[in-house]
């Protein structure tokens, strides 16, 4: 019995799996990434936002899938928090407060005020209709702030009520159908822009919403979040990964075509 | 480092090793890491909607919007599905949610799914440029994907050149899904190497390679 | 009078007025339809939030039972019952000290986001056993499929610039066009399949109340 036999196949690929990880991360290459349409879209929309528009930002993480959509909404947040733009933020997944207080440690929020051009709502769940509720009547779904502050109280929320109150939403970090409820309960329902931070198992499946330019821009995943990191000039955790990812991509393609060869030459040579 | 922290990551390095052990077989260390996160992740979400309810809804209630009482009574009702005997209260306030929902999500879907992407596939640009070419592929595979999906009109194809022209619609139409469904393994592939990156990252910088 | 609560008529007469409620209040408006829908919408959240409750509680108890339960293996039952106590403790925690102090804080980021996460990427092990053993390309159909994956594979790595600038076009085609055109096939599909549920719910066709138990 071969060594092969002996130890497995797959023992051994998930070695191969760990070595193309690990080896990278020793030994960076540093590869350039290109920038896509949709990033491209989604820096140009927030960019192009007039000084004072109100920006409102559904944190949708949950903690098993965030590091997928992390770089892309670490870099969007610090190209908002640049910008002079109004932000009010929810958060629609119970991991999200913890997930963005930690996020904040790398986003500088400038000369902001709190209470005047940025405020935090706390977690709601419910999905959809709470989504559709905060489009109809924020005060109806949130009395008070994340550190409990009435919000009747935040200078910023005075004369905002609505989604019509805003000139865009972005649903950051979804990896669960949340920018979809943003298209159909915001966009279709209230005629407020969406763009947004998804994960890359979500993003193949918002294209056609892209395309009729209800989402007027998104990420993909964590090689979006590269891109979105080289267009606000702000390398961190997606441009770090891009050679582990081209490891990755490179063995599981030769796994691949190894494997379909393989069976091509036992299906030619006779066998099944 | 601080020791609390030194500790969190030794402890987060032991689990993650734990849960791998899984690869080589089902085992103790593992159900131990899954019971552990199963029982934190309900625990947490519990928390945080009780938070909400503390912090938001009785606030309201005492503040004057004493209607919100009828909604948290209707949604009690819930709890019937533990008791048994009274698994009919709880259909009360599911029917409620059943209602909302789909009616929230339909009202859109018209619109978003169904209108809006017709048109934007209607929508042919049939100049001699890269969009132009790209309006009128998009026109093709669209209709022949949907065109996989007539499973009546499949199943009485005609004859002669008519069964030939609907079973190459047919063939287009499941290649063009095939394709998609590709993309999309991609897309699928890059979501869990995003996280995978993530822990191996934390194991490797705990043991001083990087 | 008791049989009719406990029938499912009033629950899907509750349906059809909500349905009616929220088409109204976004195909006709009016000031009437649009309190009644915000107030239908706030309620949802409400009932929703409690609906998150008794699924967490429905999970203990199921595992409270299974770890009272004799014929189970020991070392099930004691995983069952290390869930709930975790889930207690961690409630117990969160609710004492709240969720901002550095305890829980620390307990969230050392033990529940690695294991979580751990266990959801430990199918990329299982994805490359699957590449090698399992992806064929023994019809038309599954080559295509293959060829548009490996494409697109090429296209997200950033190594697939370095070995051909194509690859990255090209995969760019296959996301935008080929992709695009079969996810839009599948949603119109998925819509005309929504709106045929909506009609076998309101007719009561759909059990979907547990009209069985």
């Amino acid at each position: 019995m071969s060594i092969i036999q002996r130890i497995g196949y797959r023992k051994i690929i998930y070695l191969l799996v760990l070595i193309f990880t690990v080896t990278p991360m020793i030994y960076p290459f540093g590869l350039p990434v290109e920038v896509s349409t949709q990033s491209n879209d989604l820096f140009n929309y927030i960019e192009n936002l007039p000084a004072g528009s109100k920006v409102a930002i559904n944190f949708a993480a949950f903690a098993g899938m965030y590091p997928d959509s992390q770089a892309a909404t670490r870099a969007v947040l610090i190209h908002i928090m640049k910008r002079p733009l109004d932000i009010v933020l929810w958060h629609s997944g119970p991991d999200g407060p913890l997930l963005f207080d930690a996020e904040m440690e790398f986003v500088s929020v400038g000369d902001r005020v709190y209470g005047e051009d940025h405020v935090y709502l706390p977690y709601v769940g419910g999905g959809e209709a709470t989504m559709a509720a905060i489009a109809e009547n924020i005060r109806g779904v949130f009395s008070v702030d994340i550190d409990g502050t009435p919000i009747d109280n935040i200078p910023l929320m005075q004369n905002i009520n609505r989604a019509e109150d805003f000139d865009l939403i972005l649903v950051l970090a979804d990896c669960g159908g949340a920018t979809e409820w943003g298209v159909r309960q915001w966009n279709i329902a209230h005629g407020v822009s969406v763009g947004g931070t998804p994960c890359s198992i979500s993003y193949p499946d918002l294209l056609p919403f892209w395309k009729t330019g209800s989402i007027i821009g998104m990420t993909n995943g964590v090689r979006g979040g590269g891109e979105y990191e080289l267009l606000v000039k702000k390398p961190g955790p997606g441009l770090k990964n891009t050679d582990v990812m081209s490891s990755l991509h490179i063995l599981f393609i030769v796994l691949i075509v190894v494997g379909n060869i393989g069976d091509f030459m036992k299906r030619s040579g006779g066998g099944s | 480092m601080a020791m609390d922290a030194f500790v969190g990551e030794a402890l987060t390095v032991l689990f993650i090793i734990l849960a791998y052990s899984y690869l080589i077989k089902d085992n103790i260390g593992f159900q131990f890491v899954q019971a552990t996160y199963v029982g934190f992740g309900v625990g947490h979400s519990l928390v945080m909607v009780v938070k909400y309810f503390s912090e938001n809804t009785f606030p309201s209630i005492t503040s004057g919007n004493i209607l919100l009482v009828v909604p948290l009574l209707v949604g009690l009702l819930l709890f019937g599905r533990l008791v048994k005997g009274y698994l009919w209260l709880y259909r009360y306030p599911l029917a409620i949610l059943v209602g909302v929902g789909l009616g929230l999500q339909l009202r859109g879907m018209l619109k978003a799914n169904l209108i809006d992407q017709i048109i934007s596939t209607m929508n042919v640009n049939l100049s001699a440029t890269v969009d132009g070419f790209n309006s009128i592929i998009i026109f093709i595979f669209v209709l022949v994907s949907m065109n996989y999906f007539f499973f009546t009109y499949r199943g009485r194809q005609g004859s002669g050149t008519i069964g030939s022209i609907q079973n190459l619609l047919m063939k287009s139409g499941q290649y063009v899904l095939m394709g998609a469904f590709g993309a999309g393994f991609a897309a699928a592939f890059l979501s869990r190497l995003a996280v995978f990156m993530g822990i191996i990252e934390q194991v490797v910088t705990f043991f001083g390679l990087i | 009078m008791s049989d009719l609560f406990r029938s499912s008529r009033i629950p899907l007469i509750l349906i059809w007025v909500a349905v009616l409620i929220i088409f109204g209040d976004y195909f006709f408006g009016g000031v009437f339809n649009q309190a009644f829908s915000t107030l239908t919408v706030e309620w949802t959240v409400i009932i929703a939030n409690i609906a998150i409750i008794v699924g967490g509680i429905s999970i203990l108890l199921r595992s409270i039972m299974v770890s009272r339960r004799s014929s189970v293996d020991i070392v099930e039952r004691i995983m069952h019952g290390w869930q709930v106590v975790i889930a207690v403790f961690i409630f117990a925690i969160g609710t004492a000290f709240g969720t901002t102090s550095g305890t829980y804080n620390w307990l969230y980021t050392y033990i529940l986001l690695p294991s979580w996460r751990t266990v959801y990427t430990i199918i990329i092990f299982f994805m490359a056993t699957a590449s090698y053993r399992a992806f064929r390309a023994r019809s038309g159909p599954s080559f295509v499929m293959l060829i548009c994956g490996i494409l697109v594979l090429l296209r997200n790595a950033p190594i697939g610039m370095r070995i051909w600038p194509g690859f990255y076009s090209i995969g760019t085609w296959i996301l935008d066009v080929v992709n695009m055109s079969g996810g839009r096939a599948i949603m119109i599909g998925s819509v005309v399949g929504a709106v045929s549920l909506l009609i076998r719910i309101l007719l009561g066709k759909e059990k979907i109340l547990g009209e069985s138990e």
